[in-house]
């Protein structure tokens, strides 16, 4: 069940997004989740959807890969609809029983707000299948570059990243295991009231911890191993440099969202 | 003067021009305290041990859990340091911080857990981390890494994500990472302990052929006495301390010793064992199960 979450997985296909210089990727993830957050129209978010789509298939990522992605934030996704359809208020009513209420403007504002969300995870997701978490923070790494002078370490905090990246599927993989464990001598965490479900809990968390620790400390001695001494007189294997498609890339982009803004303003 | 200092240069290249390791007396303690930083246990890991390794030798060092070895790997990467004694590495004291990136560039390393030592989520770029590290630029980098996939057979790999990979291949794959950095030592702790029997053999061939092809001196700590076989020489360990050591051959002769350390002698050798003790006259150097059914057949048609 917990092997099938894929967030955080590289998915190599080597289209024309994967061989967009990282840097450009992150603006633009950024930049289409700000899109998400400022109108709440059906233009612009046919826009966002056309927009999200043609990304996705130039990233030839399976389909399915990215609904599978979707499924550990179904439930959130779920909860805000609901909150959102009963807990707005104005606009006219079309369905009252007792207490419940819901209007037209809280069905419209939960179906955005789903939408958004959804948006939000496939956007985010696209960025982590098309760039492997080294592009990633080498692209973090130079675009926060400047923050250095003021003494932030920016290299350390790169690293750090990725390797949490790399090991989330190894610890996902390992709390299945425990799971599985526990259940074979009877361990329930599906089953029983909230409380002894959070007591259940608990004897997954411990030993996950204890071996997330316990691969943190071979994994500093491996890199140790490997002359690893900061980030310091560091050379790449793939030195980031911007070429033609990644200007394309970023023009792309500010087209986008000025595509956003002036629909928005103007319909 | 200049004359004198060269000379000096050129007996100490003499002096340390076969020999990879050198390590004298060396002791090593883990120490557990308490909260108030009072002593609970010391446990003595490493115990006086001496090692020489000539350059191109495949050295075994074999002991049960918790006998030392793996401390004394780290001792050899400067991954810790002795407590007492020394450690030489191609002439280099591994107490000198100043040496310690040479050191760690000569003598590569394969932890056990195959899943803990990959850095990058691609094969490609874990392969390059190493020398990525030691600055290499990026031209010769590229040639590296492709060189170094090649050689342990993954570079069909170098795009995928070491997470589609067996056990074996992501060790495989690490052993590319060190073969990068153009090491002169590799040291495999414990390497094949997690793989299964497939696997085992793919990293011990791997390793075997890096021996014999491209001269690197190969050290292999193992519990699997199968696994020395082929050894130049076997070290084995026991509390800390080095109380076996000798060709293959003169190491499993004395196998109540090896098992008194909670090892066993490899599966040939202790039938060969059996057979001569009911009376069959065997030769003494029998390691592998060919030889050994080469003898018996010997030994069978001379006595009919």
């Amino acid at each position: 069940m917990l092997r099938d979450i894929t967030i955080g997985r590289y998915y190599p296909s080597g289209s024309i997004i994967h061989r967009l210089d990282p840097r450009v990727k992150l603006a633009a993830a950024i930049i289409y989740i700000i899109s998400l957050f400022t109108y709440n129209t059906v233009p612009v978010f046919s826009l966002a959807t056309v927009y999200l789509l043609i990304v996705l298939l130039l990233s030839r990522v399976p389909f399915l890969y990215i609904v599978k992605g979707l499924k550990p934030v179904v439930l959130l996704i779920i909860l805000t609809g609901v909150m959102n359809l009963f807990f707005t208020g104005g606009g006219n009513i079309v369905f009252e029983y007792m207490l419940l209420k819901i209007t037209d403007e809280g069905i419209e504002k939960a179906i955005y707000m789903m939408l958004r969300l959804m948006y939000l995870m496939i956007g985010s997701s696209l960025l982590t299948y098309t760039t492997t978490p080294n592009e990633l923070t080498d692209g973090i790494e130079k675009a926060l570059r400047p923050l250095n002078r003021i003494k932030v370490p920016v290299h350390e905090f790169a690293l750090v990243m990725s390797l949490a990246l790399r090991f989330i599927p190894i610890l996902i993989e390992e709390a299945d295991k425990i799971i599985k464990a526990q259940a074979s001598r009877g361990g329930n965490i599906e089953e029983g009231s909230l409380i002894s479900r959070a007591k259940a809990m608990v004897s997954i968390m411990i030993p996950l911890f204890i071996s997330a620790i316990k691969r943190a400390s071979d994994l500093a001695y491996a890199m140790d191993a490997r002359c690893y001494h900061g980030g310091s007189g560091r050379t790449r294997l793939h030195p980031l440099k911007y070429g033609k498609r990644d200007i394309f890339g970023y023009l792309i982009m500010l087209i986008y969202f000025a595509a956003i803004i002036t629909l928005g303003i103007v319909i | 003067m200049e004359h004198e200092v060269r000379n000096v240069t050129a007996t100490y290249n003499v002096w340390w021009y076969n020999i990879m390791i050198k390590a004298l007396n060396i002791t090593f303690e883990y120490i557990r305290r308490d909260e108030n930083e009072n002593v609970i246990e010391i446990i003595t890991a490493l115990d006086g041990v001496d090692l020489n390794v000539k350059k191109g030798q495949f050295i075994s060092v074999v002991g049960h859990n918790g006998s030392g070895k793996s401390t004394l790997a780290k001792h050899i990467n400067a991954l810790l340091v002795p407590g007492e004694g020394t450690v030489h590495v191609k002439g280099m004291d591994t107490k000198d911080e100043s040496n310690i990136l040479d050191i760690r560039q000569s003598v590569g390393m394969i932890f056990q857990n195959p899943d803990n030592q990959i850095v990058a989520g691609v094969v490609e770029e874990d392969v390059a981390f190493g020398p990525e590290n030691m600055g290499v630029p990026s031209k010769e980098l590229r040639k590296r890494v492709d060189e170094s996939l090649k050689t342990v057979g993954m570079y069909e790999y170098k795009d995928s994500s070491p997470d589609r990979l067996s056990g074996g291949q992501k060790q495989l794959v690490a052993i590319a990472g060190v073969l990068a950095m153009k090491p002169e030592c590799i040291i495999l702790d414990e390497a094949t302990a997690m793989l299964d029997p497939g696997g085992r053999k793919d990293v011990l061939e791997a390793v075997k052929k890096l021996n014999r092809e491209e001269n690197i001196t190969v050290i292999l700590i193992t519990h699997h006495m199968e696994e020395t076989i082929d050894s130049d020489i076997i070290f084995v360990m026991k509390n800390g301390r080095i109380v076996l050591s000798g060709t293959p051959a003169e190491v499993y002769k004395k196998s109540d010793i090896i098992r008194e350390c909670g090892l066993e002698v490899p599966q040939a050798v202790h039938i060969a064992e059996g057979l001569r003790k009911r009376g069959l006259r065997l030769p003494e150097d029998i390691l592998t199960m060919d030889e050994l059914s080469e003898a018996v057949r010997t030994a069978y048609n001379k006595q009919t």
